[in-house]
């Protein structure tokens, strides 16, 4: 049993809070300032939080006893992002494993919730990436950490359960995904990829090109609609992976490059390669745990 | 063992939730008209739309236990939203333009910028989410942007909203030289000195 699926998705999903936070680091103070303008976006985000409950994690929760230093808030907002960012290094790197994907998990949450106005599908993916990465036995056998500290894998079976629940929760999407393209009238005529390519701020390449490339489009939609709900389906048998898995990696990075979301199609990648790319995690399901 | 069967009731109970997040929206979908399913199985969808939400732990006090637990783990666990990106049918894109009466008297029009590409993608979202329907929330997110916008420009008297959608040709118009075009959705006035806002509506 191996947990390389559990060091890329550590590695990837470093990678992806260290790009969030140099993505962010321009605009940092004014999203999350709560004096920055008449309606601050952090206030108006935490303000909806609170209706919908008092448990999720917010920047506030981290400012407010942080406060009680003497500290100004822009000062503890830079702490907050550089706290962040080193958590996502110390994920690529592979050191004190549990403690940053813990930190990353709970900042980055944090910072999401309190500018929930202004999310987007990018982050719902990285959150739900770090959740599952927190709650996996880490460290795993190719971090930093547990080659100097010769840290045995703790508990084999573990590593195939977490594997086993990303598996099953990118299946749920996929199908979910493409059952709600396949009831629209407007993907199986190609009208969708053109509106959607075209549409600001996704209109990337000249909508000439595409244009002139018409009758590509019934079919471009047509496929991304079998794709995404045949995912369930297609993905488990030997035979069939390696296709789906290929036409999905491939669906994502073409959404990366052609609609300008460099970082939503990174995620899904990082997530779909941790989840199928490597062997199956039947070992969960044995009786006795299996020796490395 | 019994860690093990723990286990697996955890897992059960967390796609369980993706799965309830998952249906309601494809049946609410389906029951506001949206996507292909034919008008009598539309209308059967919304007594199913009812019994789901009736169900939710939304409709339970704000401060239950339950729901705030359970509300406050799907957020924790990023499983909170759908998964219906541009379906059923990509959304009609939204247009916020900005027009600024200065306290000389002249007028000047801007358009909501963001700082880097990611930035312009989380506000486009904004736009998408908040000013296509009628409501205080699009009043706030307008009132917002109208802030920043006077932010920029403190010699501001007056910033009038206008929200249009834009409709682009098909492909095969486009090539035959067609325009996109822009319909008026709605306008707000924001006046910053008395912080008093009138809205316009078409």
């Amino acid at each position: 049993m191996s947990d390389a699926w559990l060091a890329l998705l550590r590695v990837g999903l470093g990678v992806e809070v260290v790009l969030y936070c140099l993505s962010e680091r321009s605009g940092w103070i004014d999203t999350f300032s709560s004096n920055s303008s008449v309606l601050s976006a952090r206030r108006v985000s935490e303000a909806l939080l609170s209706l919908e409950s008092a448990l999720i994690p917010r920047v506030w929760w981290l400012l407010k006893p942080a406060s009680h230093l003497g500290l100004r808030e822009a000062t503890l907002l830079w702490m907050l992002w550089s706290v962040l960012l080193l958590s996502g290094l110390l994920l690529i790197l592979g050191l004190f494993c549990r403690p940053a994907a813990v930190t990353a998990w709970l900042l980055h949450l944090a910072c999401v919730k309190s500018s929930d106005i202004f999310a987007y599908g990018m982050d719902n993916f990285v959150s739900i990436g770090l959740f599952y990465l927190m709650l996996s036995p880490l460290p795993d056998s190719y971090s930093v950490e547990s080659r100097i500290w010769k840290i045995r894998f703790r508990d084999v079976r573990m590593v195939g359960f977490f594997q086993r629940a990303l598996q099953l929760h990118l299946c749920i999407i996929y199908f979910f995904s493409g059952l709600a393209k396949c009831l629209g009238t407007d993907w199986w005529n190609g009208l969708n990829i053109w509106a959607a390519v075209t549409r600001p701020p996704f209109n990337v390449f000249d909508p000439m090109l595409i244009a002139k490339w018409r009758f590509l489009l019934p079919a471009v939609g047509i496929t991304i609609c079998l794709i995404e709900i045949g995912y369930p389906i297609f993905i488990w048998p030997r035979r069939t992976r390696s296709i789906w898995l290929t036409s999905v990696l491939a669906m994502h990075s073409a959404i990366g490059i052609a609609m300008g979301m460099y970082l939503f199609g990174l995620i899904m990648i990082i997530l779909n390669l941790a989840a199928f790319g490597s062997t199956n995690p039947s070992v969960f399901y044995q009786n006795d745990p299996v020796k490395r | 063992m019994r860690s093990r069967q723990l286990w697996i009731a955890a897992l059960a109970m967390h796609l369980l939730l993706v799965l309830a997040v998952s249906c309601w929206d494809i049946i609410d979908l389906a029951a506001r008209g949206r996507t292909l399913v034919p008008a009598p199985i539309a209308s059967g969808t919304r007594n199913i739309a009812h019994i789901m939400e009736s169900m939710s732990p939304r409709q339970l006090h704000r401060s239950n236990p339950i729901r705030q637990t359970v509300i406050g783990y799907v957020h924790a666990a990023g499983i909170e939203s759908p998964y219906s990106y541009f379906a059923p049918n990509v959304p009609p894109t939204l247009q916020v333009v900005f027009e600024i009466k200065h306290r000389d008297h002249h007028v000047s029009h801007k358009v909501p910028s963001a700082r880097s590409a990611t930035d312009q993608l989380r506000l486009s979202a904004l736009i998408d989410r908040s000013v296509g329907e009628q409501g205080l929330w699009r009043e706030v997110v307008l009132q917002m942007l109208a802030s920043s916008i006077w932010e920029d420009n403190p010699d501001a008297v007056e910033i009038r909203a206008i929200v249009a959608s834009r409709t682009f040709p098909g492909p095969s118009e486009f090539l035959q030289g067609a325009q996109e075009s822009y319909d008026f959705v709605c306008s707000y006035n924001f006046k910053f000195d008395t912080a008093q806002f009138e809205n316009v509506h078409p």
